[in-house]
């Protein structure tokens, strides 16, 4: 498939924006911003940016690690790092952080997530079954990780969501490591979307170093979806940052391959000289967009920086608690 | 007004709300051929069969398909079958529905009603059906704030309550219960609609003790107040209906005026809904001299068979502790 000119200089702007964001989020952490685990995308933005870029606006997307670059494509980053920095204007007044992150009410289309892993598959195929059933032309994808494919009920989604025939997109965001666990101490077979095909789920495995693959695969899923047939991407990536930033990585074994992917494998080099080969950029555009990127990221965490933690009164009330608070009860 | 055995009235509360709001379906094992496995939906099928969801044996994943369901705007009711089963789904009803809400500060709801069959046939002295088809679960849900909880006996409150409960826009735990599918009640032939506030009934007024039953012990309460009647004691009976939100005001206002309190309930009596009852009442009314008793089964395991009825407050449990919290 061609991809216009703006298509692909989109998918660039997204990519380096990911990328930059990603880094400044783990400088954030460093700084003493962000104050909980953050789960790094770094060397995995392509994946992110090709699902959202193959999506309408009007699809969902439903939030789990590592694909922030997909969050701030759907939601203001600025409430996005407000919520990782936990400060009262963020999305949710910063309660949310980014596995708690929705926009239901919002042109942001994020799905309400669930951070025991595993539960959102099942709970997205009933969610698009809801969206079929309201003759609404909308698809979900839903990201997890390869840990997260362990848990039972991924399977017991793929049978009802293959017989209710459902529009879904499962992405599995497969890095090798669940936590501190390598892919081979988890399973025998390294390819976690084979698990889909006894159901009859069209399954696709994506490199993830390569974003027009992954936009092509994810081009085919969508369609696959629309036409309500629930299916699997699954995209190899290799996680290149610790579980989570700050950890202490002794356990990694790999270091030799993530220092090999960081020159040949790395999403942005592969897409930056694709675009040069086309003769679509130049060395000042990257050049610019990077300095522009970085300048408004930073400019946004000062903001968020800046502002205060949420108060008691904006997060605790009673309609947060029970929809009907007359209802529920004292708090 | 008509005489309705209890699952009649499920059928019909859930036919009756889905024929108001098309937004409202079914799911769960064993609803198109044999109405549920209880049978309670009989006739709902043919009547919606576009809004009836047979679903595999998968309780975990189905429970999360509702939750999903009514996130994206619907309104589902899951049946679970026996409410032993909720500890599958428990991460789908405690993780999920009940933190929707909270997690979207408000901007989206889960409206969805879990429904299922609470406690065992034993408790009337039935063959019981053992530890995974009859525990009392309602204590289970009252550390999850998120939640409501209903809890009703008789089949016309069980119509009205599960009608609320289908209209609620928050996630409701709607048991019945499984000893009571085979009886019978009056319900009325109007639509009526008994709201999940204040729902306490107070069904015999008396100045001397206050019983507060929960669901199966309810129609046993009613045989203990008339026993004590006989010996010269006015017991107050109180059936709350609905645990989460509880009529606190109805039960305080109550012991305010006699003084003692006995709440019983089938479930186990540690760590129970009784025990919440209990301390709600002690904290209102701190510094008023009042004497409570809870009474509920053994902290054990549930036998098959006749042993179940071992485990479970009986009428004479309940006489003796209201003579004994009457005698001080």
């Amino acid at each position: 498939m061609e991809y216009s000119k703006q298509d692909l200089l989109d998918m660039y702007y997204h990519l380096v924006n990911g990328r930059i964001f990603t880094g400044k989020m783990s400088q954030a952490v460093n700084d003493g911003h962000i104050r909980i685990s953050y789960h790094s995308a770094y060397g995995e933005e392509a994946t992110s940016i090709a699902v959202v870029s193959a999506l309408r606006k009007t699809d969902w997307i439903v939030q789990s690690h590592r694909v922030q670059p997909a969050s701030i494509m759907r939601l203001d980053p600025y409430k996005f790092i407000c919520e990782l920095f936990g400060k009262r204007d963020g999305q949710h007044f910063g309660t949310g952080y980014d596995f708690h992150l929705s926009d239901m009410a919002g042109d942001g289309r994020l799905g309400v997530p669930m951070a025991t892993l595993g539960s959102v598959v099942p709970m997205y195929v009933g969610f698009a079954w809801a969206l079929k059933q309201q003759k609404k032309d909308e698809i979900a994808v839903v990201f997890q990780g390869d840990g997260a494919l362990s848990e039972g009920v991924c399977y017991e989604a793929f049978n009802i969501g293959s017989l209710y025939k459902v529009p879904m997109i499962l992405v599995i965001n497969n890095n090798n490591w669940a936590m501190t666990t390598p892919l081979n101490r988890q399973c025998v077979n390294p390819d976690i979307s084979d698990r889909a095909k006894p159901f009859n789920i069209p399954t696709q495995i994506v490199d993830g170093s390569d974003l027009l693959a992954l936009r092509q695969a994810m081009d085919k899923a969508v369609v696959l979806a629309r036409n309500n047939e629930m299916n699997v991407v699954e995209v190899k990536n290799l996680r290149w940052d610790a579980h989570y930033v700050r950890q202490n990585s002794s356990y990694r074994d790999d270091m030799d391959e993530i220092r090999d992917a960081m020159v040949n494998k790395d999403c942005v080099k592969i897409y930056e000289n694709y675009l040069l080969k086309k003769n679509l950029i130049d060395q000042e555009y990257i050049d610019k967009l990077k300095k522009d990127c970085a300048a408004h990221i930073d400019e946004l965490i000062q903001r968020a920086a800046a502002c205060e933690y949420p108060r008691f009164e904006d997060v605790y009330r009673k309609e947060c608690i029970y929809t009907m608070p007359e209802t529920g009860g004292d708090l | 007004m008509a005489k309705m055995y209890l699952n009649r009235a499920i059928a019909a509360a859930v036919a009756e709300e889905m024929a108001r709001d098309e937004r409202v379906f079914l799911l769960g094992e064993d609803i198109i051929n044999c109405g549920g496995g209880l049978s309670t939906y009989l006739g709902v099928p043919e009547k919606f069969p576009d809004r009836c969801l047979d679903m595999p044996i998968a309780e975990a994943g189905y429970t999360y398909f509702g939750v999903g369901a009514a996130v994206a705007g619907l309104r589902p009711i899951v049946d679970l079958m026996f409410s032993d089963f909720a500890t599958i789904c428990s991460d789908a009803i405690s993780n999920g529905s009940a933190k929707v809400a909270f997690s979207t500060q408000g901007k989206c709801g889960c409206p969805i009603v879990f429904v299922m069959a609470n406690g065992g046939r034993g408790t009337y002295g039935n063959f019981g059906s053992g530890c995974h088809h009859s525990q009392c679960v309602e204590s289970w849900f009252q550390n999850v704030p998120g939640l409501k909880v209903v809890a009703p006996y008789y089949p016309a409150d069980v119509k009205g309550l599960l009608k609320a409960s289908i209209r609620d826009d928050d996630p409701v735990i709607f048991l019945f219960h499984e000893g009571s599918t085979g009886v019978s009640g009056i319900v009325p032939d109007e639509e009526y609609v008994i709201p999940l506030t204040n729902a306490a009934n107070i069904l015999q007024e008396g100045d001397d003790i206050t019983i507060v039953a929960i669901q199966s012990m309810v129609p046993i309460a009613v045989k203990a107040v008339e026993t004590l009647k006989k010996s010269g004691i006015n017991a107050e009976l109180i059936d709350p209906r609905v645990l989460i939100p509880l009529d606190e005001k109805k039960i305080i206002d109550s012991v305010r005026k006699t003084g003692k309190l006995v709440v019983v309930q089938e479930a186990p009596r540690r760590g129970s809904f009784g025990g919440e009852i209990v301390s709600t009442v002690v904290e209102k009314l701190n510094g008023q001299n009042i004497s409570v008793k809870r009474l509920g089964s053994l902290n054990a395991p549930i036998g098959n068979g006749m042993v179940e009825y071992f485990l479970v407050p009986k009428e004479e449990d309940i006489v003796n502790a209201v003579k004994e919290l009457c005698q001080k």
